[in-house]
């Protein structure tokens, strides 16, 4: 029988992201070591963006021509020594294949995410859970290590093959030095560049190599800037919670003015006196309903889009993202089509109206219904969007200003009954908001199943709703109108449930 | 085609004990220039893709060795080429994808091997077969068996592979028939080491050319009376011939064990899974060295008697390790014994699963149970827990998981010219209805995944049109098919379009005209943008400037078409529109064009870099979503599914859902600002326009309105 050791190495990546590359490194290395070595691939169309692997496998010596081992061009479930992926949810079909050994496998994984159609897609939040990933990766291996190497890979200006490889090296996992692995990359700039990205994750790894954790993923808290006359008010809530009121409030100032940021408080405190705030689980309902209400309060009219997009804070923000150097000059060209009903909408009630039912006759008007593409950053562009802007200060008398009120008062109201009665009721009614989002014809269906579901399981039921059965038939409606863009579904389901 | 194969090219000049490090398809092109190949064709697809490539951008070199290299039109072509070889003693070889390569190439193989050849002819068949495959999950072995080729599935080891390509040229020649040799996905990408040989200048080729033609004979034109004969030749003397080529040069190969119960028969492509599985009962070593006896078949058809009877005496029980459906091996290896009344127990598809490919965690399941039945005390000397201890595992994962792990298929490539043709259908679906989609293979097959969702049907390759023909007859909507250009090129125009307008039909057919055959490698068609175009177009769309599908649309007499710019939403909606409205009853065509972004992509690295490093003024597009203005319903995404459009966490703290977000891979192909305009979806994209080493001009009036800006917000 054989006396010589093989390692095991299953590369997991995304179609054109360079999980080849890597292969092609570590294979030149054993060559130049004279080690035997075999790897193998599937490319095919998973090149084109797919999830896709490469398997090696990799003696400690070489053999003479024909006495070769027979290595297997299939990864074998459980016997992987190494796994190391360029992505978290490749990571997670890796483990799900039963790939990873605890008595085995290091598992090494990038933290960023790539999220798949599928998750993006949804209308609220389809994203995969991040922690359950994460906590499946430690306990399935062996040894856990986990960077963010994306991040690593375009703050070097390199592919993500080079921060991976040096991951892989810095496990001392290679029968190889670090030196054989720095010598693969070319003279030139991406190889120098890759060739920094290979150190940084190498000595990173090697400094911990045992069960690193990058816990960047954790959540900063809030923190607020200053707070207002209220004190006293938002003392009693719990620190998170009063954080939210008052982020609401400074929204709305920003949006509206002080008055109306008046407005919003009596809301809140109106539902605040209505329930007993040292029950623990009101908070996250309240949280929520905070959240909610701050958002359709500051509902995104013209006016507020015109004032956000020339905001001095944008572009900077802009600028960073850009990464805008000083060589350089950064032009910004805005993409709008305002609607006929998002022009009515802005303008007085009667005239709005007036604007709406002529729909055809206006639809000859220039600029109306036609997308257009303002150079925010040039004069006349900026003047125009500030011109847009100036119609903030008639919003309070405009048709759809007129329409939001009512709606958010019966919102705040039904609320208010709800916590009397049913406290999964209000939990669901409390998410009845997201439903409301997006523009144009987005934006319109969503108030088409607000409408549905705020007649068939709200208004009608808000004096016998008991038990927390409506309340959770409620979540589901609100569930299936986020799953799904078209409205039959939620149709079926509310002539079914009401 | 402008991906670079210099390094691979080095490795085709390899000499007399060389060594070779590479991949097993490159290994095998390798392998037809030591045997004195004169001339080789084929049409590419994966995983084959990289034998022509090679071979087409080694131009310079295969001219020096007299090696003829034809990138063929379609594998019908291909195989047609191989006729060469019926009249002349020259070697040719061809290459394709199949299962549906040796379709389309079946009438000319058939033929071909009705004749059969002087010359040896090998086929390349890349078994798209198991994971990574693309293509309908079928077997080659039907194809060989039908038409009287002999199949080789050797050993998945570069050394064997190359070795068996010299066999099969003997082979070929000895038997005057022509031979495939199929290679697995993973054994095409096989990355070894083999020891290779000087190529061999042909006898005969396009450096050294022949003076006279060969003889009529009647007995190598496949027509009838010919074919009679040619029937007894093809069953008689040349499978005789074969079997005593295959037996005196033990192509198959046996490795003896210890157990004398039981033994194993395997494809040879299916070697290494199987030592792997042994491995894990402790029947074997790595090295080969195995307890239970293993009759590798690296020539699958034809089975040779002889070996297999001797073989089965042996024995109680065989096993037949065979991969896909039918078990043609297994049937023929049940009749052999029957009739020779060999009291052996055969099992096969018995134990081991129907379809699918065999892993070697699959094999193991059956080997092991196989054994376990013949051998009581088994048990004792072998690891039972091998799959329990998997499923654990795969449990244990899942648990922890909580779900199961969202699939991830391919998609369009970031900028791809395709996507906003389907963004366009989308929109137009939601004005007019569903549609029924007739879709095709190459890269806009990707359209039939989320977010598009789109496509009825897809029946081969250039077939959408034809396909459509029927459900036109009955639809009061007119149906729509859908092609690539490479499809168009490949077959639609004569199955798709010269069938309907021989019929005066009705009809709807759109041409994705990206300027290549994208899905397999951006490989050049014959409405490919000239050079110079390209060159001159530099990161810009060339593909406007061919219209030679245009032109042979209208020579066929097409009358109603359209060409339109895939990025321009709204044109191609209108046309779209156009198209179902049109009181025009005869075919309409839509040439939807804009260049594969993978080409335009290469081409910009080097400009980009140049303008950099020379200080000269650059323009980089990039577009982006405005976080405060993002409501997080995701629309957007669903009209696009572009990878770099994708979502993020909200940084403010009042959104809980996450927010849509424009990677730094934006390579500024503008959809996303169309689809918002068109859609009417919503204010929140911006295009960015980076301007490196701007002139005076630029930097003065950017002064300006930063000053102008800057006082008056």
């Amino acid at each position: 029988m054989s006396n010589y050791k093989t390692l095991s190495i299953l590369i997991t990546a995304l179609g054109g992201e360079g999980g080849g590359t890597l292969m092609n490194w570590i294979l030149d290395c054993a060559r130049k070591e004279n080690i035997f070595v075999q790897g193998t691939s599937i490319p095919g169309v998973a090149q084109r963006t797919g999830s896709t692997s490469y398997y090696l496998e990799i003696c400690d010596q070489n053999f003479e021509k024909g006495k070769e081992p027979v290595l297997s061009l299939y990864p074998k479930p459980g016997r992987v020594d190494v796994v190391i992926a360029s992505e978290l949810l490749e990571a997670a079909r890796v483990l799900e294949k039963g790939y990873v050994n605890p008595d085995r496998t290091l598992l090494i994984t990038s933290s960023s995410r790539t999220y798949t159609n599928l998750e993006k897609s949804h209308l609220a939040d389809g994203r995969f859970n991040k922690d359950k990933i994460l906590a499946a990766c430690a306990k399935m291996s062996k040894n856990f290590v986990c960077l963010d190497l994306s991040e690593i890979a375009l703050s070097h200006s390199t592919i993500v093959s080079a921060p991976m490889f040096g991951a892989l090296a810095g496990s001392n996992i290679f029968p190889w030095s670090k030196n054989t692995c720095e010598n693969i990359f070319s003279k030139n700039d991406f190889g120098k560049n890759s060739l920094k990205g290979f150190n940084f994750t190498y000595s990173k790894v090697n400094s911990n190599p045992k069960n690193m954790f990058d816990a960047n993923s954790l959540a900063s808290p809030i923190s607020v800037k200053k707070q207002f006359n209220d004190e006293f008010f938002l003392s009693s809530l719990p620190m998170e919670l009063s954080n939210l009121v008052v982020l609401g409030k400074e929204r709305c100032i920003d949006y509206q003015n002080k008055k109306y940021a008046e407005v919003y408080m009596s809301r809140i405190k109106k539902i605040v006196s209505s329930i007993n705030i040292e029950n623990k689980q009101v908070i996250p309902i309240i949280e929520n309903i905070v959240r909610r209400l701050s958002l359709w309060m500051t509902y995104e009219d013209i006016p507020r889009v015109a004032q956000l997009k020339i905001k001095p804070e944008r572009f900077i923000k802009i600028k960073e993202e850009i990464k805008i150097k000083n060589n350089q000059i950064l032009m910004v060209q805005d993409i709008f089509k305002p609607g006929i009903n998002e022009i009515g909408a802005m303008l007085p009630r009667k005239i709005g109206q007036f604007f709406i039912r002529n729909i055809k006759i206006m639809s000859f008007l220039p600029f109306i219904g036609k997308g257009m593409k303002i150079n925010s950053l040039t004069i006349f562009g900026f003047l125009s969007l500030k011109f847009l802007s100036v119609f903030r200060y008639i919003r309070t008398i405009s048709l759809r200003y007129n329409e939001e009120q009512k709606s958010i008062e019966k919102w705040v109201n039904n609320i208010i009954i709800a916590f009397s009665k049913s406290l999964t009721f209000a939990e669901g009614l409390a998410d009845m908001p997201q439903i409301l989002k997006g523009y144009g014809d987005t934006w319109d269906r969503g108030k088409i199943k607000y409408n549905m579901i705020n007649r068939a399981l709200v208004e009608n039921k808000m004096d016998d709703i008991n038990n927390s059965k409506d309340g959770e038939i409620l979540k589901q409606a609100i569930l299936i109108s986020m799953n799904d863009t078209e409205v039959e579904n939620l149709e079926v389901f509310l002539k079914n449930n009401s | 085609m402008e991906r670079s194969f210099k390094k691979e090219i080095e490795a085709l000049k390899l000499g007399e004990g060389e060594i070779f490090q590479g991949e097993g398809i490159l290994a095998v092109t390798k392998a037809l220039l030591e045997s004195g190949v004169s001339y080789v064709g084929g049409y590419q697809g994966s995983p084959v893709s990289n034998l022509l490539d090679v071979m087409v951008q080694a131009k310079d070199y295969m001219k020096e060795l007299g090696v003829h290299v034809e990138a063929c039109a379609n594998e019908s072509s291909a195989a047609a080429m191989l006729g060469a070889s019926i009249n002349y003693p020259v070697r040719g070889a061809v290459t394709w994808k199949s299962i549906v390569g040796s379709n389309v190439a079946s009438d000319a193989l058939s033929h071909l091997s009705s004749v059969g050849v002087l010359g040896g002819s090998l086929i390349i068949i890349g078994e798209d077969y198991g994971e990574g495959s693309s293509i309908i999950q079928e077997r080659t072995h039907g194809i060989a068996l039908k038409s009287t080729i002999w199949l080789l599935d050797p050993r998945p080891n570069l050394q064997v592979i190359v070795n068996t390509v010299q066999k099969a040229f003997e082979l070929s020649e000895y038997s005057h028939t022509p031979v495939m040799m199929q290679l697995r996905i993973r054994a095409c990408h096989l990355q070894g080491t083999f020891i290779t040989k000087d190529n061999v200048k042909p006898n005969i080729s396009s450096i050294n050319k022949i003076k006279e033609v060969a003889q009529h004979n009647y007995d190598l034109i496949a027509h009838p009376p010919s074919t009679y004969a040619q029937e007894k030749l093809k069953y008689g003397q040349r499978a005789e011939l074969a079997k005593h080529y295959v037996a005196d040069n033990s192509l198959n190969e046996f490795f003896e064990g210890t157990i004398k119960e039981v033994a194993l028969i395997v494809q040879g492509g299916l070697y290494n899974n199987l030592i792997s599985s042994l491995e894990e009962m402790g029947l074997a070593d790595s090295l080969g060295n195995t307890k239970v006896s293993i009759y590798v078949l690296n020539v699958v058809h034809p089975l040779i008697p002889d070996e297999i009877i001797s073989y089965a005496k042996k024995f109680k029980a065989l096993l037949i390790i065979e991969e896909g459906q039918p078990q043609y091996i297994e049937q023929e290896l049940g009749l052999l014994l029957h009739k020779e009344k060999i009291n052996v127990d055969l099992k096969g598809k018995d134990i081991l699963p129907m379809a699918g490919e065999y892993t070697s965690e699959v094999i193991y399941k059956g080997v092991f149970s196989f054994i376990n039945n013949y051998i009581p005390d088994f048990q004792n000397f072998s690891n039972l827990n091998y799959n329990v201890e998997i499923d654990q595992l795969r449990n244990e994962a899942s648990s922890f998981l909580g779900e199961v792990v969202p699939a991830r298929p391919p998609g369009f490539c970031t900028g791809c010219p395709e996507r906003p043709f389907f963004s366009a259908l989308k929109m137009v679906e939601k004005d007019i209805g569903k549609i029924h989609v007739s879709t095709d293979i190459g890269c806009h097959s990707f359209a039939t995944f989320a977010p598009f969702s789109f496509g009825q049907s897809i029946l081969g390759y250039g077939m959408s049109l034809a396909s459509s023909a029927g459900v036109q007859s009955f639809s009061e909507k007119r149906p729509i098919a859908i092609m690539g250009d490479g499809g168009f090129w490949h077959n639609g125009l004569l199955s798709g379009v010269a069938s309907r307008l021989l019929n005066n039909s009705d009809g709807i057919l759109v041409i994705l005209q990206n300027g290549y055959t994208s899905a397999t490698g951006t490989q050049d068609l014959i409405s490919t943008p000239e050079s110079s175009n390209r060159l001159a177009a530099a990161s810009k769309s060339s593909t406007s400037t061919d219209k030679t599908i245009e032109k042979a649309l209208e020579g066929l007499g097409v009358e109603w078409i359209k060409t339109v710019h895939t990025y321009e939403v709204g044109a191609v909606k209108k046309v779209i529109a156009e198209a179902f409205k049109s009181s025009f009853n005869g075919l309409k065509v839509i040439i939807a064009e804009g260049e594969c972004q993978l080409e335009r992509q290469r081409r910009l690295k080097p400009i980009k870099a140049n303008a950099i490093k020379m200080n000269k003024r650059f323009v980089r597009v990039k577009y982006g979503v405005d976080e405060a203005t993002c409501t997080g319903d995701h629309s957007c995404i669903r009209l696009s599914g572009c990878p770099t459009l994708t979502v993020k966490p909200s940084s403010d703290p009042l959104k809980v859902d996450p927010v849509a977000h424009i990677t730094d891979g934006c390579v500024g192909c503008g959809l996303c600002g169309e689809n918002a305009i068109e859609a009417t979806l919503c204010p929140s994209f911006y295009k960015a326009e980076i301007i490196n080493n701007p002139n005076l001009k630029e930097r003065f009036v950017s002064w300006l309105r930063n000053k102008v800006i800057g006082l008056l917000s």
